[in-house]
């Protein structure tokens, strides 16, 4: 209780503050509490702090996860480098974009010697391959297709989010949203158009007439942000 | 004024992205796994590339990959291991978070397709049940709602001992909203899911009664190709609802859907007996109110009969 009133007499006093100097009132930050900030010096230390963590994790497992590759020679960890189809799904690597998660397929110029022991139809269960062929040819007839893919480094082989199964021939991927200024913006189709499209019908209802009985045990998704008033 | 705009969308979505000019057979790509020849134990990584923005890493990964790590104080023996999380940054719009996991063969999909011919032994579902159900009460304790599960995130170990894994990186559900029908997997998901209604803990509740069958039919439950049609397997099972238990809040009316009674659970699952049968039905309980929980599941007389066996 105490803390409340403590922050809202500072509160008090801020808008006093600002009474006083209307414009400085308008800057987010109005006081130097720590003196001026060298911001290359902190940049720098920033950089080589971060470069101990990762040297340490190459330490720790003999790996250099910079590069994806294990170290050499002889150390505690014996890394071996399996096809992504012999390992469980849950182990294969993942792009995540916003709160989406989508496989990362390998795409090669030519088909691979081992490890395509998934017929091309693909299993309907495995939402892994369903994933982005199924959402991108529910975009390309609408015209919307754009591109989204990553690429590595150069060679033949390129990391991409393509789906084998019925999109052998086609250009597809969808767009993703990369930042939030993409949201408003109607021209390009990305996974949002069809979030607002679908969302809508509920959303005017939404929350008010659900007063859920159940006990909600999810954690909140955000959380709401203290302010100082 | 609009077109322009979209072309400069375009743009931007073209300077944000290389396309791919060939396009030819892809696979997955590969996963490293090692051993650790102090433990003798195998660790796998899984990579996650978040896309960033300026702010760098968003926080609710930061947030997701600390809930992870806090987790794992508790050491669950039916949570699968996290044994590190690394992250480095690959270029100004992605990093890469690799998670150090235990290595585990096989998940409940491999398993279930290699049990030999009249399927898996009661006792085994029962133990395999107990395990699942304890994993998944210890998230929702920690209020995770897994919210994707399916027998390729359940793993096993060649011991019989039940992982959970999957949890908590992302949530697949807001993808499924976000995109179209037949994206993900419904399969496994809960009607208020589909109906995108509200949902909590009761929804991985759905999945473990779709599981539960699946142990015995080796086989899934429902497979339908859309949110309508998955709805619509569900109620050939279980009947349609009564009105009163449909959510308020959403798109797809009740009357969507044609009037049809409850089958017998023997009709759908054969193998089960009366008590399994019984179970089954609470976790296929349409009200998520009404859905029993995992802790309960647990106490149920089906699960009683016999003490868990250690994995």
């Amino acid at each position: 209780m105490s803390n409340v009133h403590l922050s809202s007499a500072s509160a008090m006093e801020r808008l006093a503050a600002r009474r006083t100097f209307p414009l400085h009132a308008r800057t987010g930050v109005c006081r130097n509490l720590f003196g001026p900030v060298d911001h290359d010096e902190l940049s720098r230390d920033l950089k080589s702090k971060l470069r101990e963590i990762s040297e340490e994790d190459q330490r720790r497992w003999d790996y250099n996860f910079q590069t994806d590759t294990p170290l050499d020679g002889p150390g505690r960890l014996q890394w071996e480098e399996v096809e992504g189809s012999s390992v469980p799904a849950f182990y294969r690597e993942t792009l995540q974009v916003g709160r989406c998660r989508f496989p990362v397929l390998l795409v090669r110029s030519k088909p691979p010697l081992g490890g395509m022991d998934a017929p091309a139809g693909g299993n309907p269960r495995d939402s892994h391959q369903e994933l982005v062929g199924s959402s991108a040819s529910a975009l390309s007839p609408q015209g919307k297709t754009a591109a989204l893919e990553s690429t590595i480094s150069g060679g033949k082989e390129r990391l991409n989010r393509e789906n084998r199964s019925d999109q052998l021939n086609s250009y597809s991927g969808i767009t993703i949203k990369a930042a939030p200024k993409w949201v408003s913006s109607s021209g390009a189709a990305h996974i949002t158009d069809f979030f607002l499209k679908r969302k809508r019908p509920g959303d005017a209802k939404a929350a008010c007439d659900h007063p859920s009985g159940c006990p909600a045990s999810v954690p909140a998704e955000q959380t709401p942000r203290k302010r100082l008033r | 004024m609009a077109s322009r705009r979209r072309a400069r969308m375009a743009k931007e979505v073209r300077a944000q992205y290389e396309p791919v000019a060939e396009i030819g057979v892809g696979a997955y790509g590969t996963v490293y796994k090692a051993r650790d020849l102090q433990s003798g134990k195998f660790v796998a990584l899984k990579n996650v590339r978040v896309q960033t923005n300026e702010n760098g890493l968003p926080l609710s990964t930061v947030r997701e990959v600390a809930l992870l790590k806090r987790l794992e104080h508790f050491d669950h023996p039916n949570i699968v291991r996290l044994m590190d999380v690394c992250a480095t940054t690959r270029t100004e719009r992605e990093t890469k978070v690799t998670l150090v996991f235990e290595h585990i063969d096989q998940d409940l999909k491999t398993y279930l397709d290699k049990a030999p011919a009249p399927g898996l032994p009661v006792e085994t579902i029962k133990d395999l049940m107990r395990q699942f159900l304890s994993g998944l009460d210890f998230l929702h304790s920690n209020c995770i709602v897994h919210r994707d599960l399916k027998p390729e995130n359940i793993l096993v170990t060649s011991g019989g001992q039940v992982k959970l894994a999957d949890f908590g990186l992302a949530r697949i559900y807001s993808c499924q909203m976000a995109l179209t029908p037949v994206v993900v997997t419904l399969w496994y998901r809960a009607p208020e899911v589909l109906l995108q209604s509200t949902y909590a803990t009761p929804v991985d509740m759905w999945s473990v009664g779709c599981i539960f069958a699946e142990m015995f039919r080796r086989k899934p439950l429902f497979c339908g190709n859309s949110e309508a049609d998955q709805l619509g397997k569900i109620f050939d099972m279980i009947g349609l609802p009564a009105e009163d238990d449909w959510p308020l809040d959403v798109a797809l009316p009740h009357c969507a859907f044609t009037a049809r009674s409850p089958q017998p659970v023997e009709r759908f699952v054969p193998e089960m007996e009366k008590l399994g049968a019984q179970l089954l039905l609470e976790m296929l309980t349409f009200n998520p109110c009404q859905r029993i929980s995992a802790y309960d599941a647990l106490r149920h007389l089906y699960l009683q009969d016999r003490s868990p066996v250690d994995g």
